[in-house]
């Protein structure tokens, strides 16, 4: 009988691998862009490149070739006003990317109106071009921390102390209907001086916002409650909302590559017109609270 | 619309039925004699002319004006042609009761059979798109692991796409696979699939036939976008005890059925089937099977099935019928760091009562309980894992109240009226992860139908099947009402025209990321947000009887437009309705196509061969940047031949040809990376950019299957020793696909040729 079991294994294990006429697209590199602007600060764009998936050259760290678009001008266009922004620096890491900027005595992020972006050979011609809407302001009118004893263990030197931490917060405002939001949570304390979480987006249709905050994310940060929690609230628009979920779905890898048994590829959404990435706006506000 | 439905319930109140003038009428049940049970779909000609085809529980009824003559004349499948003389029996009487028992024909693959005998139904009725295979068809039909599968057999019938290698979908005409109402003895049943798909739970065993409704769906049917399946048990023989079953490498099943009573009043049958691929896992996992981190790995996985059904005469014309359905798969993956499980099933009831009122009155009441559940368990040991103890158990339920009324007017016309109450309760889950926001979401919700079909043979040559459905849903408070209409025109003795126009509404949608039949899809109901899907279909067709040679060529040309079609944007991070409308998308969908089939049913020679042309879309504003794509089950251009040969008494061959276009496939085009991305976490991860979705096509799909049986008698009972081949010359057809970046090309999985044997046996 066990013969006969292996015999249909190898029977339904008559497969192979081989190659199979499938053209790769023809496509060209493209500008990315991604800059997240709030309303109060100063205006920060990236600018990088795409490149070909099937020919992707592998990272070689600095002294990596610069960008393929060497030195775009990018200029920003608000109330029939445009500014060119400056050419700060460029980051080699992970790939090639120059940051443009413009000081906040030329420029500062407003509260409403509409922003229009363009990225091209030069200021005015081809290239590529987003625009973004500030989304309305909100106002955070208070908000509260639950905290939960744990036993938290650090694994340096795998000690396990008691101590706590934040399970849920509670946060009330003037959001309005069908808000979304980008909430950060940090917290300040004589010894550390770290983000101790939280950066989730959620999205809101009642105008309040409850988190819960999952412990197994609090990989760092003061077991102690006391200290200076200050909240941060970011109200963006759909496209980040969407931008930032599909992101995260293609990094889960819920779609694997040319596999017919899994789901649709992850198409990542853009407003760059022509090109690739995010140009978007967001309306912010922030509030500390101090627990004795 | 509402003018139809004004028109048709006219026609219904105001035309006089043949009562006080010299109507004769003929009603009865046709049965098969050596099991007794009652045979539905048979043609049943009057004087040369088809007159009616029995229902599903083998009744007819007829009505005429003129008794000078009355000649019945009766032909299906193999079994014997049979006349009945009626004016003989007594020239005087105005209402025939008629019990039609059909023999089996033993020289029907001798090619006997006279061109008078062909089958005319798809000729002379005037629904169209309608597929009809018997049972001893799919039986025929070579599979792998040798078990005859319904849905694999109408994967080779026109107009129906099968999605990937190996998969059990079933994509009608351009609809997706969640738009097909799928009945078990009326029953609905939600997932039909076993084994993640390679196997549907129909037993072959205990089917008496199937009918996929394609286009031109009678008003009765309602609740789907784009086809009607209908599944009808036998009802057991009613003669003798007896007993069947099979053994293949994968399965074994066994049936028993029998008569109830010593008056023969009723029969019975019970039927149960079961995979034996667990032990198979389990040789292979002392063999071979490591996890990543070196431990062992035991996986397990089976399913099993069983059908009863019982049926009891109680009078002359009261008829009680009690089906049953019960399917579990269950998958466990047991790791050195936990253990992941799936299981997944239906389990169906269906208490019927049929009354025979008059002989032109005819009703059916059903009582149904129909509950698909799946459940997702994960349990990991690690301490930070995501899984440390997940189970969900996503389901839906079903409690219908059915009942349907028969009326022949006159020897013309016919209605069919009737009401479906039914109440629906979803459990949905999202994702594996346990978090706050992704706790159970419980929802209730009823849906009522109500349909008037009229059908009327309005001269020799025109014929209509007029209906309308008016449906109501009770979450989203929706109303829809959906008319419906057949015309055939008969252009000679042979040939018919025919037109259809079908409205459908779908108030539950699958939520699926796979696009394909998963355990763990949501059934959801329609919402604020999630409006009914809805789609409207024309259709064309003709149909031809080439007598001389017993061919039946069938041409059909259509399009349908689909609105309110869901899809996930990315994911679900919600089963909440309000975070639904987060991650749901609604699109459109239409598709055309054309469908030219011709098919042989009796003689040595059986099967069919077609050619499907079919160009299905989709467009949703937040997809492949709201351009229009076709979807992944798409195959433009698909052709079919199944071919059965009767070699002589003891042997019988059988064989499957598909040529297809390849599936389109998304395929990478651009990498990009992002550093600020929400503004303080670093991404380092390569962000791919697909350009168009589906834009490129798999190569053509091409595969042999073929079979032989050979029939002998041992131990008072007749045995099937079974071989069959699937794709023979063993082509490479795609079932995974990858980019190697090593070797800087496209790879793929596929599979080679299958060979399966096993036997079968009937007492």
């Amino acid at each position: 009988m066990r013969a006969v079991y292996f015999t249909i294994v190898i029977i339904l294990s008559v497969g192979c691998d081989s190659g199979i006429p499938l053209e790769s697209p023809d496509s060209k590199s493209k500008y990315v862009v991604e800059s997240y602007l709030a309303s109060g600060d100063s205006v920060r764009v990236r600018v990088s490149q795409s490149y070909d998936y099937y020919t992707n050259p592998p990272y070689s760290g600095d002294g990596h070739p610069d960008t393929l678009f060497s030195y775009p001008a990018v200029s920003l266009l608000f109330n029939n006003v445009t500014y060119n922004l400056v050419r700060t620096y460029i980051e080699n890491y992970p790939r090639p990317s120059t940051v443009y900027a413009l000081p906040k005595s030329v420029f500062t992020v407003p509260s409403e109106g509409k922003l229009v972006l363009h990225v091209g050979e030069t200021y005015t011609k081809d290239g590529v071009s987003a625009e973004s809407i500030l989304p309305r302001n909100i106002t955070i009118t208070s908000f509260k921390t639950f905290f939960e004893p744990k036993d938290i263990t650090f694994g340096f030197l795998d000690t396990t102390i008691k101590g706590y931490r934040p399970a849920r917060i509670s946060i009330s405002g003037n959001f309005y209907k069908g808000f979304y939001g980008l909430i950060q949570l940090q917290k300040y304390s004589p010894y550390y001086d770290r983000d101790i979480y939280i950066s989730e987006i959620i999205s809101n249709s009642s105008g309040n916002a409850e988190l819960e905050v999952e412990n197994e994310k609090l990989s760092f940060g003061t077991p102690d409650s006391s200290g200076v929690w200050t909240l941060t609230v970011y109200s963006i628009d759909k496209l980040y909302y969407d931008f930032y979920h599909a992101l995260q779905s293609q990094k889960d890898g819920t779609a694997d590559l040319g596999d017919l048994f899994v789901g649709d590829a992850i198409e990542i959404p853009s407003n760059i017109k022509g090109g690739l990435g995010i140009f978007t706006t967001m309306a912010v506000d922030t509030m500390s609270v101090v627990i004795p | 619309m509402k003018k139809i439905a004004i028109l048709l319930l006219g026609l219904a109140l105001f035309t006089t039925p043949l009562s006080g003038q010299d109507v004769v009428t003929i009603n009865g049940y046709v049965y098969s004699d050596a099991s007794g049970e009652a045979l539905a779909n048979v043609p049943i000609k009057l004087n040369g002319y088809l007159a009616a085809v029995t229902n599903s529980f083998g009744y007819f009824s007829i009505q005429r004006l003129d008794n000078s003559a009355l000649i019945l004349s009766v032909k299906f499948l193999d079994f014997k042609p049979q006349i009945i003389n009626l004016s003989q029996q007594d020239p005087n009487s105005r209402a025939f009761l008629v019990d039609i028992r059909l023999t089996v024909d033993a020289i029907a693959f001798e090619e006997l059979i006279v061109e008078a005998d062909m089958d005319r139904k798809n000729l002379e009725l005037p629904a169209m798109g309608t597929t009809t295979i018997p049972t001893e068809s799919i039986k025929n039909i070579p599979v792998i692991g040798g078990e005859a599968d319904v849905i694999k057999a109408l994967q080779s019938t026109p107009g129906v796409m099968s999605g990937q290698e190996l998969s059990n979908g079933l994509y009608v005409r351009g609809g997706s696979f969640d738009q097909n109402q799928i009945l078990l003895d009326g029953i609905p049943l939600y997932n039909p699939n076993h084994l993640f798909g390679f196997f549907s739970v129909f037993n072959t065993d205990v089917l008496s036939h199937a009918e996929l409704l394609k286009g031109g769906i009678p008003a009765e049917y309602g609740g789907r976008l784009s086809s009607v399946l209908n599944l009808t048990m036998r009802e057991g023989n009613r003669e003798h005890f007896a007993y069947s079953g099979g053994v293949s490498l994968m399965t074994s099943r066994l049936a028993l059925e029998g008569p109830i009573g010593k008056d023969k009043k009723g029969s019975y049958l019970f039927a149960g089937r079961r995979t034996y691929l667990d032990p198979v896992f389990a040789l292979a996992n002392s063999s071979k099977s490591t996890t990543q981190s070196g431990g062992k790995e035991k996986i397990s996985l089976y399913f099993y099935d069983l059908n009863a059904k019982a049926n009891y005469e109680i009078t002359d014309k009261d008829h009680l019928f009690i089906s049953a359905y019960l399917g579990r798969d269950n998958l466990q993956d047991q790791l050195d760091k936990g253990r992941i499980g799936m299981k997944w099933g239906n389990q169906a009831y269906n208490l019927r009562y049929n009354r025979v009122w008059s002989p032109t009155v005819f009703t059916n009441f059903s009582l149904i309980y129909s509950d698909y559940a799946s459940e997702v368990l994960l349990k990991s040991t690690e301490e930070n894992s995501d899984f440390r103890n997940v189970n969900k158990k996503p389901a839906i339920q079903d409690a219908i109240l059915r009942g349907e009324i028969n009326y022949n007017l006159t020897q013309d016309q016919s209605i069919k009226t009737g009401f479906n109450f039914t109440k629906h309760w979803f459990k949905a889950f999202s994702g594996i992860q346990e978090t706050e926001n992704q706790k159970a979401v419980s929802l209730e919700s009823y849906e009522t139908q109500t349909f008037l079909s009229h059908d009327w043979s309005i001269s020799d040559r025109l014929r209509s099947q007029a209906g309308v459905q008016a449906a109501y849903f009770h979450m989203g408070d929706y109303w829809a009402l959906e008319p419906r209409v057949n015309l055939r025109y008969l252009m000679n003795e042979n040939t018919s025209l025919k037109a259809s126009y079908t409205r459908m509404h779908q108030f539950i949608h699958v939520l699926s990321s796979l696009n394909l039949v998963n355990p763990g899809d949501i059934y959801y109901p329609s919402t604020d947000f999630l409006k009914p899907e809805r789609s409207s279909q024309y259709a064309l067709g003709m149909v031809k009887l080439i007598p001389k040679y017993q061919w039946e060529l069938t041409i059909d040309t259509y399009y349908k437009d689909m609105d309110h079609l869901p899809l996930f944007k990315q994911s679900f991070s919600s089963a909440d309705p309000q975070s639904i409308a987060q991650d749901v998308v609604l699109g459109k969908g239409w598709a055309y196509g054309l469908e030219v089939g011709i098919q042989k049913s009796v003689g040595r020679s059986t099967g069919w061969a077609n050619y499907t042309l079919s160009k299905p879309y989709r467009k949703y504003a937040e997809k492949n940047g709201g351009k229009v794509f076709t979807p992944k089950f798409d195959r433009s251009h698909q052709f079919n031949l199944v071919w059965d040969y009767q070699i002589n008494k003891r042997w019988k061959f059988g064989s499957v040809f598909v040529l297809a276009s390849g599936q389109p496939i998304t395929v990478p085009k651009q990498v990009y990376y992002l550093n600020d991305q929400d503004g303080r976490n670093q991404n380092f991860q390569g962000v791919i950019d697909y350009g168009q979705i589906y834009s490129q096509r798999l190569p053509w799909y091409n595969r042999l299957d073929v079979s032989l049986t050979y029939r002998f008698y041992w131990f008072k009972g007749n045995w099937d020793l079974f071989i069959n081949v699937y794709n023979v010359y063993g082509y490479k057809n795609p079932l995974f696909v990858n980019y190697n970046d090593t070797k800087k090309r496209w790879e793929q999985t596929s599979i080679g040729y299958l060979p399966t044997f096993g036997v079968s046996f009937e007492f």
